[in-house]
């Protein structure tokens, strides 16, 4: 007879082994990584403002700049520095996605907590309120919303989260269920315990790792959510996203000038933060339900 | 050697005490079920009244599906009642205020089947022998001393680094008594007892058993046993209550009972049992076995489309648990 | 001659924590038509040893030493596919969760024909004739190999897994822990259903079990493991009336019987060794009342006492019955 596997434990003796066996989620990691830092030391790694317009020393706007010499990437049509835009964008993207991922964890763990632990009309409320969330069309919302307040970035966030909270909440909620019958839950009744000390000191810590596997998985979404918008016209235009500068950049007919220096480098980036938010989600998964090995 | 108390005098104030106790559960509805508008339920549990004195030490008997867990889980306030009474050192447990329930809590403990199950994987030993006394606002100041006498009680005081240790390095015959070591260290005065050695490894059952006994002696707990295991019971249970899909069909001191069962169906459950000797096991009293259904119990006595003595009158009507003196009690029309 | 010999065997499991001793040194011998009982606690080796005559094993086990004759014929140094062409047809196994095993989308009859055809060699229609034969056989009504597993109760669907290892009439049949998880009268049920099986069929049977009352009821003979290794053999009435074993006496004594007194159980303290680093010496020692230095020291092997008839590894096997004595009266 062995004892419950439990997902937590001797989970960064794991962490280290896994890094080594799956390199998928090691190059997620590093990628994660240097555009977290990219992002944190923005302000040291470029020169210029990413907005301010530059002038050639004869005087002219630097305008389409082919890159080389003090333009990494060239410049805009608008002449402004397309390394600095990238490496602004990386903050931006960053803020969004961990923004959204963690509103997504706070509100979807809550909301799986209380809804799996008490049942009843409580249950009810919360998941068909998860319903209409989820019943609702996801870019238009997010453009209806940015067409009626200001065209924001937190407004991005607040459009992702609200409507991506259900799925982390249904799951943390069958975990509370199956988690709710197991003995120690009861035994913690039997010793007195009120139902919300038994929730959040023996239930929320098993379900926590799970609400973190889909928070994970919100960062990738909500980046490119705000990509996109940004891309229709409907973002921030204060601040520079990778999405704006593709925007910018069609709207200036870069495809037709051949102005690959300034679309390729944003679109690739977004690719990567992506994709590399979906590997390391397999790699916590795996993790945390390792499969079995002989 | 003494093993088991004596038959206990009537005058020991009753401790623990139900009347018609019944739980219901919602039985799944077919389509039909639906249409008409019918909602079946299952009695797990069906009208059942009991007493258990202080310092007795009940047997609760009977196969899987008759009901006796849910018994153990709403004598102690675990689920609630559908329909009767149950009081508990005289007070009602269905009208209690915060402070008498968490004094109730205190009072009457649980020791779960399974051991593996009963502890927090998360957490460290030591924090869950102390939960207890942490939800029932126990002072800090005697934690340490409780944590001590509870762990002697349970023959584990020489386990150190409580709080360095995990249940899953510990082997089911320690989670065990782990688990009954919380169970004990609010020192209550009732334990409910549901399978405590079921789940565990024969040569680690009689260490088990053993701490049960001595505990329950040391301590004067009153206790309720609740095992399909015929053995366990003898060796812990100075009174036994057979059970049958929901309902008690007998009663006796447990001596008794094991010498001159008078019930079919506990006659029939003392004959299956193998002995641990060869060539001395009884010859099987011949019943329809398999699992009775719940959903559809039989009319009348429950236990009739297997009884081999069954008549007309076990059809039509229930018989009921008459007191046949000298603490014996049957419910067949047949004795 | 004997159906099954397994001589000095040795099986270890790879983990990633090292290598597990699992079995060590084992011997044993079925005859034709006995019935030998295989006991001991969890993770004593008793599963290993079944798991290893069916050849049915992890990936992660490794047989490093030893025979295992079959009718003469070593089964170890068979290849996979004669290993399985006896499979299931002069073998079969009937799993400790058998019950649970059945395929619950597949009607009960379908599951054991499938066996027939596709091992036995047998045609539809035959198939299904023998598995009415079967169902009769086992007692269930031929009726209800129309249904499905979930539609029988726990000791019906226990015959049906027994009713699936007779199917191809095998010499043998290992259950391991078959009545564990039932009800007393359907266990007993269940152990006379097994008890006629056997009669009729001239089957030989490995019981394996915790349950020392199953061994008494069913079992010419025992073996009894312990960390791997047998510690004691010879007829169940020999060893449980008077064990030579301190392990032996321990696990009798470890279960109140309905039909003696009362007496105080002794319990075995302590807990089986780390297979992973097994002890040097006796591996019971360490929980043993009677555990000398030279237990310690070196690890006793498995000697014929009796004139052949039993056989016990312990260096103080001579002084047994004052050993028994001694553990009935020590007080708890």
């Amino acid at each position: 007879m062995t004892a419950n596997p439990d997902p937590g434990a001797g989970l960064l003796r794991r962490l280290f082994r896994l890094t080594g066996r799956d390199p998928f989620a090691l190059a997620g990691i590093v990628i994660y990584v240097v555009f977290a830092l990219t992002a944190i030391f923005a302000d040291v790694i470029v020169s210029h403002d990413p907005l301010e317009i530059l002038f050639l020393p004869d005087g002219k706007v630097a305008s389409n700049q082919s890159p080389g010499g003090v333009y990494w990437l060239g410049t805009t049509s608008l002449g402004r520095d397309v390394f600095s835009q990238l490496v602004y964008g990386a903050r931006s993207a960053l803020m969004v996605g961990l923004s959204a991922a963690l509103m997504v964890v706070v509100v979807g763990t809550l909301v799986g907590l209380f809804s799996g632990y008490y049942g009843g009309w409580v249950d009810a409320v919360l998941m068909r309120l998860g319903d209409v969330a989820l019943s609702i069309p996801f870019l238009p919302f997010i453009i209806v919303l940015a067409a009626f307040l200001k065209p924001n970035i937190w407004n991005v966030v607040i459009g992702v989260s609200a409507l991506l909270w259900p799925n982390t909440g249904r799951i943390v909620r069958s975990q509370v269920l199956t988690l709710r019958e197991r003995s120690y839950v009861e035994a913690a009744r039997v010793s007195g315990a009120s139902h919300l000390r038994i929730l959040f000191t023996h239930i929320a810590p098993n379900v926590l790792p799970i609400s973190f596997l889909y928070g994970s998985i919100v960062v990738g979404w909500a980046i490119f959510t705000e990509a996109s918008v940004s891309f229709l016209g409907f973002g921030p235009s204060d601040s520079v996203s990778w999405g704006f500068m593709l925007q910018d950049a069609f709207l200036s007919q870069a495809l037709s000038r051949g102005a690959y220096y300034w679309f390729v480098p944003s679109g690739l980036c977004i690719m990567l933060v992506v994709a590399a938010g979906f590997f390391i989600s397999r790699g916590y998964e795996e993790l945390l339900f390792p499969k079995l090995r002989d | 050697m003494q093993t088991v108390p004596a038959a206990p005098p009537d005058t020991r104030p009753v401790l623990v005490e139900a009347v018609g106790l019944t739980k219901a559960f919602a039985a799944p509805r077919s389509m039909r079920d639906v249409m008409q508008g019918h909602r079946p339920q299952v009695s797990a549990v069906d009208r059942i009244s009991l007493q258990i004195r202080r310092g007795e030490s009940v047997g609760l008997l009977g196969e899987s599906g008759c009901g006796k867990t849910t018994t153990g889980r709403l004598l102690l306030k675990l689920i609630a009642a559908t329909a009767g009474r149950l009081r508990f050192d005289g007070m009602d447990l269905a009208r209690l205020d915060a402070r008498q329930e968490l004094r109730f809590r205190q009072q009457a403990q649980f020791v779960f089947q399974n051991p593996f199950d009963a502890l927090n994987p998360r957490f460290s030993l030591h924090r869950a022998l102390t939960e207890p006394l942490v939800n029932c606002r126990i002072p800090k100041a005697e934690h340490a001393d409780r944590l001590a006498l509870a762990l002697k009680r349970a023959h584990l005081d020489r386990l150190g680094h409580l709080e360095r240790t995990f249940p899953h390095e510990l082997s089911g015959g320690q989670l065990q008594r782990i688990a009954l070591a919380r169970a004990l260290i609010l020192q209550p005065e009732f334990i409910v007892a549901d399978e405590p050695v079921s789940m565990l490894d024969v040569s680690v059952r009689a260490g088990v058993l053993n701490v049960l006994r001595e505990v329950q002696q040391d301590m004067g707990l009153t206790a309720l046993y609740i095992s399909h295991d015929l053995t366990l019971v003898r060796y812990l249970c100075s009174r036994t209550i057979v059970m049958y899909l929901g309902t008690f069909v007998e009663e006796a001191p447990t001596g008794e009972l094991i010498r001159n069962p008078l019930h079919p169906y506990t006659r029939a459950l003392l004959q299956a049992v193998p002995s641990t000797r060869v060539g001395q096991s009884h010859e099987p009293i011949p019943i329809l076995g398999g699992v009775p259904d719940a959903l559809k119990p039989p009319s009348g006595c429950r236990f009739r489309d297997r009884c081999p003595r069954a008549t007309e009158r076990c059809a039509s009507e229930v018989p009921l648990l008459r007191d046949l003196g000298g603490g014996r009690k049957v419910a067949c029309h047949l004795v | 001659m004997n159906l099954l010999e397994v001589q000095d065997l040795d099986l270890a499991y790879q983990t990633h924590r090292g290598t597990v001793q699992a079995l060590q040194g084992v011997q044993l011998c079925v005859r034709p038509g006995e019935v030998i009982g295989l006991v001991g606690e969890s993770g004593c080796g008793k599963t290993s040893l079944a798991r290893a005559i069916t050849g049915v094993m992890p990936r992660n086990a490794r047989i490093t030493r030893g025979e295992l004759r079959w009718q003469g014929v070593d089964l170890l140094k068979l290849t996979e596919a004669r290993h399985r062409e006896r499979r299931w047809r002069e073998f079969a196994f009937v799993p400790q969760s058998a019950m649970n095993a059945l395929n619950p989308v597949h009607r009960v009859g379908q599951q054991i024909a499938e066996v027939l055809t596709q091992r036995g060699g047998l045609g539809a229609s035959a198939a299904r004739a023998r598995v009415e034969a079967l169902f009769d056989q086992v007692g269930i009504d031929p009726q209800r190999a129309r249904d499905y597993p979930h539609q029988f109760s726990g000791g019906m669907r226990q015959r049906i897994s027994i009713a699936m290892a007779l199917a191809l009439q095998p010499k043998l049949v290992i259950a391991d822990e078959p009545v564990t998880a039932l009800d007393v009268i359907v266990q007993r049920q269940i152990l006379d259903l097994i008890l006629g099986l056997q009669k009729s069929l001239q089957l030989s049977m490995i019981m394996v079990t915790h349950d020392v009352s199953v061994v008494a009821y069913v079992c010419d003979s025992v073996v009894v493991m312990y960390a791997g290794q047998v510690v004691e053999t010879g007829s169940a009435a020999e060893v449980l009336d008077a064990p030579l074993h301190p392990y032996t006496m321990g696990l009798t004594r470890a279960f109140p019987d309905l039909q003696q007194g009362i007496e105080q159980l002794r319990p075995i303290e302590g807990s089986p060794p780390d297979l992973l680093t097994p002890p040097t010496g006796c591996r019971f020692a360490e929980r043993c009342p009677f555990a000398q230095d030279a237990c310690r020291a070196a690890s006793p092997p498995l000697r014929s006492v009796a004139g052949g008839a039993r056989s016990v590894a312990c260096w103080r096997s001579d002084e047994a019955a004052v050993l028994r004595a001694q553990w009935l009266a020590e007080p708890a």
